[in-house]
């Protein structure tokens, strides 16, 4: 399909990013993303303001996931020459992932990705030692300074397992957890980072009532306590006009609505795209 | 958590022997190597000076294939670099503790050299270039227009260097064997270390999911790079010290089935297993000798070439282990005793 | 010096050897395709074919040998028994496992393989019955001769390259296994169908390797242990091909032999040009993969995955 042809089903509440990308605490600029002859995600612009929680929402195969890859740069978009990504009002277009993780961009994962052998505490000790490691040296030596930050990285750790009530299962390995645990170790692990902007892919499906209501729990103390900016991609409308200040609807790879919940829940082609297509 | 413990602050609950009966078993445990020269004879403490210095080679395969997840097909290259290092800078003076950890530098340059294409490929890739370094490896040494650089595919080395310079010359059995045995003893602990801290977490990670681990923060290129390099010197050494307790040394003592020997050994312990590691190489280097000793009593009476079977032993083994039990024996032991701690009742 | 005559006489061996390893690079080809399996016990059931005719055909084991045809023919039937069999023993315990573990057991089962060949027969070069060595070379165009084992690979390899292309692209098996290769779930559907074409894809691979082994043998009028280094020089092959590409293990296989015989008649020895020292020209294949592994590694025909999350 052409960009015009999507301009004129565009929604009333089109229009372009809330403030600039390169302002945001996360933000891109004409993004497009091409799978051989399909294209994932088409011109997306983005500025994610710092301390917003923000949903994506859109049907199956619309390019969610692609576009959290190319935000935190599993994925190179393509190399087109206005395509640009800003975290934290640095443009981190050419950086790799391990990079923008380590300036503050969390991540959890649709199909979890956990560290499967291991047990819940080492997966969240792997990620924490991304945050604070010690020397080479001084780990094999595992004398003073590399004891101490690994002393220090398990209290840290262990914080983070009693707040998202892992506690119980920290010896357990992670392959043998139901699906609603393991979506919690997801989490625990991206916040051992102490990311300031956390992207979420579907956290919360598979879940239960009570476990999503759990993970809502969380997500909204971090968010009101420690002002984490949240972007997270759901499919549950209930959940998303409740927490998110803001949603952007994707469609086949284009942004087609932006703004408010309310307002994006009752623009008649987000209605059409939610019950005539999925 | 066994009843009646309790930890009480995180340094020493993080330590390697959290529980008591650990630490009654070390310290009971540990006196046995150092007293071994003073029980057994001649014979038997070549064998476990050998085993030590295989020990080395295969925990440096454990940091490659068992934490990082590489699989490297060059054991019997990578020794033959610490072993002909050593041997060339034997003959300068150097004394036999520089030419050991320079040998074991060199190892650690090429492994590293042969992991830079895991910047873009992975896997499989990295298994083909390290056997076609094995094969190359093989030909240079053979090769007499390089003796300028290797110095020779058959040489002998001097039975008593000095130890460091010109100071205190070594090269008894018995200096050998606590040579060997401390060497191992350092380098098992370094890799205990190496794995209860983040780097050894973040070699994990890469072997278990490079593609999160990568998206959450962790460096996958320099860490396999690290991995390598650390494997590659621990292998190199093994490869110096293997050269002179020998005393002589020829490429066909570094060949493929090197590299397989060391792989059951490791595989049978439990990949990413330090002390698996170690009883993998106790266990499979008896059952080896067992077993070469009796095929050779096979071979004189049937007249055939049965020595030839070891290899198959050794593939019959990791198929075995493989489909059994692919974490290792001590994994399957691990599980015995959890269904044990907990019979009859699960708690 | 460059000698034109000698240059071609050169190139046709090089062809020749190509196409031998090209039934051995086809073979490890077909079975990554179809099941995944990266099969580095390649050269060792090359040196089995290489062996079974020995074992089968002259006196070095049996007391009453097989006739040289007889022989010939038994040793194809034993591959074809030996890829069935490895599939229903080894190879199906290991579906869905590790790459990882996968690997290690084909190296494993080259050990095995190797061992029972020295074993048998030492690792000594054992002659071929007189009928299956052909001393006579055959005469082609501008004076150049190729040997007859070279012009049997030549012939066998192109009708075997066509036969799998034409059977991927218009038989249903072959899209089936074109859907199965791309996705793991749609095997799964598809059950049972696919069962049995794995199986018969084992067979294909070990047999057309098997018959590699053979030639190789033929051309040197007898098998040697040297044959079990064809395991690796085909990996140049492969993935200088692009790994899963039929066809790109055929060029890839020509591409190699053809620098196997340069190197050895300009790199080795009396005839060289710079002489390197003995083996280079098996040396060369072996660094000419290095090169395409940090050049190209995804070959000619492959193309990169693109992993997901
Ligand atoms: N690595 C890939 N290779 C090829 N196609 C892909 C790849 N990743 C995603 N796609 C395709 O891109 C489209 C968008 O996928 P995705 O971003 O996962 O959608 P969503 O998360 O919105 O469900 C889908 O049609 C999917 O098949
Ligand atoms: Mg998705």
């Amino acid at each position: 399909m052409s960009a015009d042809q999507r301009t004129s089903r565009r929604g009333s509440l089109g229009g372009g990013p809330k403030i600039p990308p390169e302002e945001a605490a996360l933000g891109c600029r004409n993004v497009n993303k091409t799978f051989g002859s399909l294209r994932a995600v088409d011109q997306v612009s983005l500025g994610i303001e710092a301390g917003e929680w923000v949903s994506i929402v859109g049907p199956n195969g619309a390019g969610k996931t692609t576009l959290l890859n190319i935000l935190n740069g599993f994925y190179s978009p393509d190399a087109d020459a206005d395509s640009e990504v800003y975290l934290d009002g640095e443009e981190v277009s050419g950086s790799p992932e391990h990079y923008r993780a380590r300036r503050g961009l969390g991540r959890t994962f649709q199909g979890l990705e956990l560290f499967e052998e291991e047990t819940v505490i080492e997966n969240v000790m792997t990620i924490r030692a991304v945050k604070e490691r010690p020397n080479l040296l001084s780990a094999l030596l595992y004398y003073g300074p590399g004891r101490q930050v690994e002393a220090e990285n398990m209290r840290r750790v262990e914080e983070i397992l009693d707040y998202l009530e892992l506690w119980e299962y920290r010896h357990s390995t992670v392959a043998t957890l139901p699906l609603g645990i393991q979506r919690r170790v997801d989490l625990a692990r991206s916040l051992a980072l102490e990311p300031d902007v956390l992207l979420l892919d579907e956290s919360m499906s598979g879940l239960t009532f009570d476990e999503k209501y759990d993970v809502i729990r969380f997500l909204s103390d971090l968010h009101e306590e420690e002002g984490l900016t949240l972007v997270m991609i759901e499919h549950d409308l209930e959940v998303v006009t409740a927490v998110s200040d803001r949603m952007v609807v994707l469609e086949k790879g284009g942004v087609i609505a932006r703004g408010p919940p309310d307002a994006v829940t009752d623009d008649p082609e987000v209605a059409r795209v939610y019950t005539g297509v999925d | 958590m066994p009843c009646g413990e309790y930890f009480t602050s995180y340094e020493s609950r993080m330590g390697l022997i959290p529980w008591r009966t650990q630490r009654v078993a070390l310290v009971f445990g540990l006196p046995i190597p150092f007293l071994v020269p003073f029980l057994v004879g001649g014979g038997t403490l070549t064998l476990f000076t050998q085993m030590y210095i295989f020990a080395i080679a295969v925990l440096g395969l454990n940091v490659i294939l068992g934490y990082a997840g590489e699989i490297v097909l060059a054991q019997g290259a990578f020794m033959a670099l610490g072993a002909y290092t050593t041997s060339q800078l034997l003959g300068t003076g150097v004394g036999l503790l520089p030419a050991i950890l320079l040998g074991g530098v060199v190892a650690a340059i090429v492994a590293v050299g042969f992991g830079l294409p895991s910047f873009r490929v992975k896997g499989f890739y990295i298994a083909i270039s390290t056997l076609a370094l094995q094969f190359i490896t093989e030909w240079f040494l053979n090769n007499g227009q390089f003796d300028a650089i290797h110095g020779g595919a058959r040489q002998t080395l001097p039975s008593t260097p000095s130890i460091v310079g010109p100071v205190a010359a070594i090269g008894t059995d018995l200096d050998i064997y606590y040579l060997a045995l401390v060497f191992v003893l350092a380098f098992a602990m370094l890799s205990l270390n190496l794995s209860r801290t983040g780097i050894g977490r973040m070699f994990r990670a890469v072997h278990e999911n490079d593609l999160s681990a990568a998206v959450l923060g962790v460096n996958v290129f320099r860490n396999k790079l690290m991995a390598f390099a650390i494997g590659g010197f621990m292998i190199g050494v093994s490869g110096g010290l293997f050269a002179f307790n020998i005393g002589f040394i020829d490429p066909q003592f570094f060949t493929l089935t090197l590299t397989l020997e060391h792989y059951v050994m490791l595989l049978f312990g439990g990949l990413g297993r330090v002390w698996g590691a170690l009883l993998g190489v106790g266990v499979v280097t008896i059952l080896r000798d067992t077993l070469q000793n009796g095929l050779q009593v096979a071979a004189e009476i049937t007249g055939t070439n049965a020595t030839a079977l070891v290899p198959v032993f050794f593939g019959v083994i990791i198929i075995v282990v493989l489909v059994v039990e692919p974490k290792g024996v001590l994994a399957a032991l691990g599980k015995v005793k959890e269904y044990l701690r907990k019979w009859p009742f699960a708690y | 010096m460059v000698d034109v005559s000698t240059f071609l006489d050169i190139t046709v061996s090089g062809i020749g050897l190509g196409a031998l390893y090209a039934l051995i690079a086809m073979g490890f080809a077909l079975i990554y395709k179809v099941t995944g399996v990266l099969n580095f016990a390649q050269g060792q059931i090359a040196m089995i074919g290489a062996y079974g005719v020995v074992f089968l055909g002259t006196g070095a084991v049996l007391s009453s040998p097989l006739p040289a045809f007889g022989a010939l023919a038994a040793t194809i039937v034993l591959g074809v028994v030996l890829g069935v069999a490895l599939e229903r023993i080894v190879f199906r315990q290991f579906i869905g496992e590790p790459v990882l573990s996968v690997i290690i057991v084909t190296l494993a089962l080259g050990g095995i393989f190797s061992g029972f060949i020295a074993f048998l027969f030492g690792r000594n070069f054992r002659s071929y019955p007189a009928e299956l060595t052909f001393s006579s070379r055959i005469d082609l165009v501008a004076g150049a001769t190729i040997q007859t084992a070279f012009a049997i690979a030549v012939l066998l390899a192109l009708v075997v390259v066509s036969a799998l292309m034409l059977f991927f692209r218009y038989t249903v098996t072959g899209s089936i296994l074109r859907a199965a290769a791309t996705d793991e779930q749609a095997a799964m559907v598809l059950g049972v169908s696919i069962e049995r074409t794995i199986a018969l894809a084992w067979t294909i691979s070990i047999a057309i390797t098997a018959i590699g082994g053979i030639l190789l043998a033929m051309s040197s009028d007898g098998a040697g242990f040297s044959i079990e280094a064809t395991g690796i020089i085909i990996f140049a092959a492969v993935v200088f091909g692009g790994l899963d590409s039929i066809p790109g293990a055929f060029i890839g296989a020509i591409v190699v032999g053809l620098l196997q015989e340069y190197g050895s008649f300009y790199f080795e020895g009396g005839t060289a040009i710079v002489d390197v020292g003995p083996g280079f020209g098996e040396i060369l294949p072996l660094l000419f993969l290095l090169v395409v592994i940090v050049v190209k590694p995804y070959g000619l025909f492959g193309t990169e995955r693109i992993e997901r999350l």
